[in-house]
């Protein structure tokens, strides 16, 4: 499989006034073709400031360094423009406020099937099995209604059909559960298995939720301060994980006993950190994390460790 | 929208019979005795006690406040808005005579500072902080700040005085439309400008906009489309407000250039006291502001559907 | 957006180009256009403003004030003062062909009661085709003064003196213009009376001017209601060719709006009756552009800035003469000239009342200001103003809006009136407000607009039942009724004089104000001079006159 995004080194800093916050800190990540790919993290931890990167939706306050590539465009404002809802797709975290609130959700949808300049019998019935494929009731009734008619769990869907309309390469889902009260999760992440297992898009799925990781993607990336801690298959989440912030995040899960989590409250702090991130809160510290920041070094086949006392 | 619409009819008519009525009483509070200033409107100054009383007995001036009131009331339900105590016309037909030439200035003032700030509101907002921005935003707050009738004074001497091309006063032809037109709709168009650059620029950071760009919609069209209509609905409301007050008859721009409209009529019934005219006038305006008022509120709820539903429910 | 911007430029440069195309500021030159301030053409006025050049009195009054013939060639009067013989002038039509003669006089006198009936007729006698007497029942020794003004002495075609009964009197009417090319689209028809005008001696039933028909050089021919009216040259007019033979007004409510349409070409001529004044501020303006011309002409108005000596204050005759001595009259004339001017005596030199002797007696004094004052009790306190009994010397001065002049008049005296420790209070406030205080006597000191003056009969304002006048004396009334009732003129002459003394030495006013008839026109009009005897309506000899290219 070949490499469809590549991020290299990238860093991004938000500046505020005098204050400066760096959320994403000289990140790699490759993600291939037909890859299923899950982000977890924490709230803060950096994920959507990632996803908005590769997207290149990230506000004027913010700084990037490094680079991403795209197959083999590197990718900057003028070529994303062109990519954007064609290629790579982002289904966004807040349903609530994603939907123009003063056009009906055929219009913004139609708008969509427009800019891939297809004709206006067609777009009909396009939205109509858009609609169906994500398995809303009455799909009919949808594209006359506006957004604040629709619930939480059909905006959702709608924000998936949305995304799916065109067939991208690259999709990525920014906690597409979020908000949803469990049953509503279930139905979302159901359907999120049978639309991606059906396709060879590569699908990157950015939660908290440990389960949902494990249940839709091949792959585990753990993010902590804005950096990928560790990676591994999705099986061996549960059992195999290595870096201590995972296990002490796997165990702050309720079924596990909600053991307190301990580490830096993400997202507050911002200034740079000398050594391993984790240190202060690690019961695998040693002299060296304090003075050298560790790199992600493979362990095994398919798993990488950031840790100076595992790899 | 039924019973919406009928709500707001009935607190309409409620607003209308307060304004009408406190104008009424307004015309006896202020100081000097209603039926000596038409007595002397229509005898000349040199008037004496039988002349004024006369036209107190005749216009039954004389009879309390209220009774003058009702009786007023009685006539108005039979369409009829009684006389002008000076002149002897009938306030419909005066009215009548003088609204249009309000109502042509009052739309080509509108149209005009509308055409002005909607792309310097737009230019404003997109190019935030730019020297044009900055450029376009003292234009705006000194269209804001500055009188209408200082504005069309320096019109005057410009266009009329310097350049010879328009006529200082008049009405009827196209270059007498010019002045006032410019003179008026420079305080709107500077105040459309910097709230329609506020409305975009909140709109800006919505998330649907950002939704919208990652879905893959092309950017001309969020902000034409997406961002703008969702900016213009505080702004269209504004306008049409504006037109209310526009309506009610601007008088200093019409005295400046002689344009027979509303407000000189108002104006110099307040000085004679001709209080039908007064009454008659203030109650066409007032119906007008009713109208436009609930114009807007369905102009709202057709922009908004979020409004539509609430109104239903 | 670059669009946008394109088809805005695009729009401008279009309505730019229009514009110019538009650009039609001379008017054509066989008509004159005079500026005024408001639409008087109303039912009610019947032309107010443009009276003058419509109908035409008996007499008129040269630059004197002396009257002179004009529908009258001659007259004589008994020596008992009730009998006045007019030769009236033969060859002269109305507007509508009816002749002018001794019938259509009497008719017009026993019917125009709104005209006529002020006047204490007991009968007129036609004794031939071209002359009429005039009996009165008690002398009236200005009478011929008194006709001569348009609103009092105006002869109309008899064809349009209606009889008009109970509530059609109250109905809906206007002037008709006599060709009817009536732009207003009213509704209102022919055959509608409008009310009368000036003062109505019946009730129920009434005589009104149905159509302005008169003797005069002009006609009304266009009336566009708010907007202009515009006259044509009578072309039978008796005493000549008409020289302007259209004469357009245009309403510019607006002073300085007016000037400047003066100043742009769109107007010949403005500032000819009180609606339509130039203000002060733009007289410079008008000096300096050698195109134009601004005339300053005597008139008979005198404004009075009046104690309140019923009330108040100024009930001791004491602090009335020390205000009049504190005021130094030369300051106040240098702000006034050369629209007017103060006067030493209650009235203007062009009135055939006006006594020459009696100047010269209100000096500006200011040290005997401060000795009266302190006779009267008036100490000075600690902050410099004067008090009596804790209370400061503090007064108040109304004047009305409509009097501009008098903001710069009103300052200069509260500085002259500190200077010797008097707070005055200034009091600006509209024409309706000035007249109910001044007719409630509620007021320390208040321009009175002096409207006896305006109408040749200055003692009117001095009697205590004139509703406008400023005096409550008894004595003073007395010698008002017997002015009014003098037998001739030079004993009314005499009395006026006493009236005069008697308003000097009780010093009833602080200032008297004479303000001139300031007008201005383009230099392209020529051989006009306004008529003295009219406040309003000045123009009527405008016929005269010559617009030159």
């Amino acid at each position: 499989m070949s490499s469809l995004l590549e991020i290299r080194n990238l860093t991004v800093t938000y500046r505020f006034q005098d204050r400066q916050a760096a959320a994403v800190r000289a990140l790699d990540l490759t993600i291939r073709e037909g890859e299923k790919l899950a982000i977890v993290g924490e709230s803060g931890a950096g994920k959507t400031t990632l996803v908005s990167a590769i997207m290149g939706l990230l506000p004027n306050s913010a700084e990037i360094e490094g680079k991403i590539f795209f197959r083999e465009f590197q990718l900057n404002p003028r070529i994303l423009a062109k990519l954007r809802g064609k290629e790579i797709v982002l289904i966004p975290q807040n349903v609530h406020n994603s939907l123009n609130p003063v056009f009906s959700v055929g219009n913004q949808m139609e708008d969509l099937l427009i800019e891939a300049k297809i004709s206006p019998n067609r777009r009909r019935r396009i939205i109509l099995d858009l609609l169906r494929k994500v398995r809303l009731p009455r799909p009919e009734v949808i594209p006359r209604s506006y957004p604040h008619q629709l619930s939480g769990g059909m905006k959702q869907r709608v924000l998936l059909a949305m995304g799916l309309s065109r067939s991208p390469s690259l999709i990525l889902a920014d906690e597409p559960t979020k908000g949803l009260d469990p049953v509503r999760r279930v139905g979302i992440l159901y359907l999120l298995k049978q639309l991606v297992e059906q396709r060879r898009q590569s699908f990157v799925l950015i939660t908290h939720d440990i389960k949902a990781a494990v249940y839709l993607s091949d792959t585990v990336a753990l993010m902590y301060q804005g950096e990928i801690v560790e990676v591994l298959p999705a099986s061996l989440l549960n059992t195999h994980s290595l870096h201590p912030y995972t296990t002490a995040l796997l165990a702050a899960a309720p079924e596990r006993g909600l053991q307190v989590l301990r580490r830096i409250n993400p997202g507050v702090d911002s200034s740079p950190i000398v050594g391993c991130s984790y240190a202060a809160f690690c019961n695998l510290c040693r002299p060296a994390c304090l003075k050298q920041k560790p790199v992600l070094r493979k362990v095994a086949s398919g798993h990488m460790v950031r840790c100076h006392a595992i790899a | 929208m039924g019973p919406y619409l009928l709500r707001r009819l009935s607190v309409a008519v409620v607003s209308l019979v307060g304004v009408s009525f406190v104008t009424f009483l307004l015309i006896f509070l202020v100081p000097g005795d209603p039926a000596e200033m038409v007595a002397q409107a229509r005898f000349g100054h040199d008037v004496g006690e039988r002349e004024i009383e006369m036209v107190c007995r005749l216009e039954g001036l004389d009879q309390p406040v209220v009774f003058q009131y009702i009786k007023w009331v009685r006539h108005l339900l039979n369409l009829d808005l009684g006389y002008s105590l000076i002149s002897r016309q009938s306030v419909l037909s005066l009215i009548w005579s003088r609204f249009p030439a309000t109502l042509l200035l009052a739309c080509s003032s509108l149209l005009l500072s509308q055409i002005v700030a909607v792309p310097a509101g737009i230019i404003s907002a997109l190019r935030k902080d730019t020297w044009l921005d900055v450029v376009l935003r003292l234009f705006a707050i000194w269209g804001v700040s500055m009188p209408s009738f200082w504005f069309s004074y320096i019109l005057i001497i410009f266009f009329a005085l310097k350049l010879r091309v328009l006529p200082v006063s008049g009405y009827g032809s196209f270059a007498n439309l010019v002045m006032p037109s410019l003179a008026l709709s420079l305080g709107i168009a500077g105040h459309t400008a910097r709230l329609l650059r506020a409305s975009i620029l909140e709109v800006l950071q919505q998330d649907y906009l950002n939704t919208a760009r990652a879905i893959g919609i092309r950017e001309s069209k969020i902000v034409f489309k997406y961002a703008l209509k969702n900016a213009m609905i505080p702004v269209l409301t504004s306008v049409a407000l504006q037109l209310s007050f526009l309506l009610s008859g601007t008088v200093i721009v019409e005295s400046i250039f002689g344009w027979p409209g509303l407000g000189k009529l108002i104006l110099d019934g307040i000085f004679t006291r001709d209080f039908p005219v007064v009454q008659g006038c203030v109650l066409f305006v007032a119906v007008c502001f009713v109208v436009i008022n609930v114009g807007v509120d369905l102009l709202y709820a057709w922009l908004d559907p979020r409004i539509r539903w609430e109104a239903r429910g | 957006m670059r669009k946008i911007v394109l088809v805005l430029l695009i729009f401008f440069s279009l309505s730019l180009m229009v514009f110019s195309g538009c650009a039609k500021q001379e008017t054509k030159l066989e008509e004159l256009v005079v500026g005024v301030g408001k639409d008087t053409v109303d039912p009610n006025g019947g032309m107010w403003e443009s009276r003058g050049l419509v109908f035409e009195t008996l007499v008129t009054l040269n630059h004197k004030g002396e009257p002179r013939p004009l529908l009258a060639k001659r007259w004589e009067m008994a020596p008992d003062g009730k009998t006045y013989t007019f030769f009236l002038q033969e060859n002269v039509k109305f507007h509508d062909g009816t002749p002018f003669n001794a019938q259509t006089l009497k008719e017009n006198v026993t019917k125009l009661q709104s005209v006529w009936g002020r006047y204490p007729i007991d009968e007129v006698e036609i004794v031939d085709d071209y002359t009429v007497r005039f009996r009165l029942k008690e002398p009236y020794p200005l009478f011929l003064w008194h006709i001569a003004q348009v609103s009092r002495g105006m002869v109309v075609s008899p064809k349009v003196l209606k009889e008009v009964s109970g509530e059609a009197a109250k109905g809906v009417g206007q002037m008709l213009p006599t060709m009817s090319e009536d732009k207003s689209g009213s509704k209102q028809g022919m055959g509608q009376m409008p009310p009368g005008m000036g003062k109505s001696t019946t009730t129920s039933e009434e005589v009104r001017i149905t159509a302005p028909v008169g003797t005069g050089p002009y006609k009304l021919v266009e009336h566009v209601p708010g907007q202009y009216w515009v006259m044509e040259a009578f072309d039978g007019y008796w005493q000549g060719p008409v020289g302007i033979k259209r004469i357009k007004y245009l309403v510019i409510p607006d002073a300085h709006s007016r000037v400047m349409a003066l100043e742009s070409g769109q107007i010949h001529l403005t500032g000819i009756s009180p609606l339509s004044k130039i203000a002060a501020g733009d007289m410079e303006v008008i000096e300096k552009n050698k195109d134009l011309v601004l005339k300053h002409e005597p008139s008979f108005k005198v404004s009075l800035v009046a104690f309140n000596s019923a009330k108040g204050i100024f009930t001791d005759a004491r602090v009335r003469e020390a205000f009049v001595k504190a005021i130094n009259r030369e300051e106040i004339n240098k702000v006034l000239t050369p629209a007017g001017t103060t006067l030493d005596t209650p009235v203007a030199p062009a009135s055939p009342f006006y006594f020459p002797e009696l100047t010269g007696t209100r000096e500006y004094d200011p040290a005997r200001a401060q000795e009266l004052l302190a006779e009267a009790g008036w100490v000075k306190g600690p902050d410099g103003l004067l008090q009596k009994d804790g209370q400061p010397l503090q007064v108040s001065l109304i004047y009305s809006q409509t009097q501009p002049e008098m903001v710069q008049v009103a300052n200069i005296l509260r500085q002259q009136l500190k200077a010797i420790g008097v707070d005055l209070k200034l009091s600006s406030v509209e024409s309706g407000t000035l007249f109910a205080s001044l007719a409630k006597k509620d007021y320390d000191l208040i321009v009175a607009p002096g409207i006896g003056s305006t109408s040749l009969d200055f003692a009117t304002d001095y009697h205590s039942k004139s509703r406008y006048g400023v005096a409550t004396d008894k004595e003073l009334d007395s010698m008002v009724e017997a002015y009014n009732v003098a037998p001739n003129f030079n004993e009314q002459k005499l009395i006026a004089k006493k009236i005069q003394e008697k308003i000097l030495a009780d010093n009833l006013v602080l200032l008297f104000i004479n303000t001139n008839k300031s007008f201005a026109h383009t230099t392209k009009l020529q051989n006009f001079k306004p008529a003295l005897e009219e406040e309003v309506n000045f123009m009527r000899h405008i016929w005269r006159a010559r617009l030159s290219k």
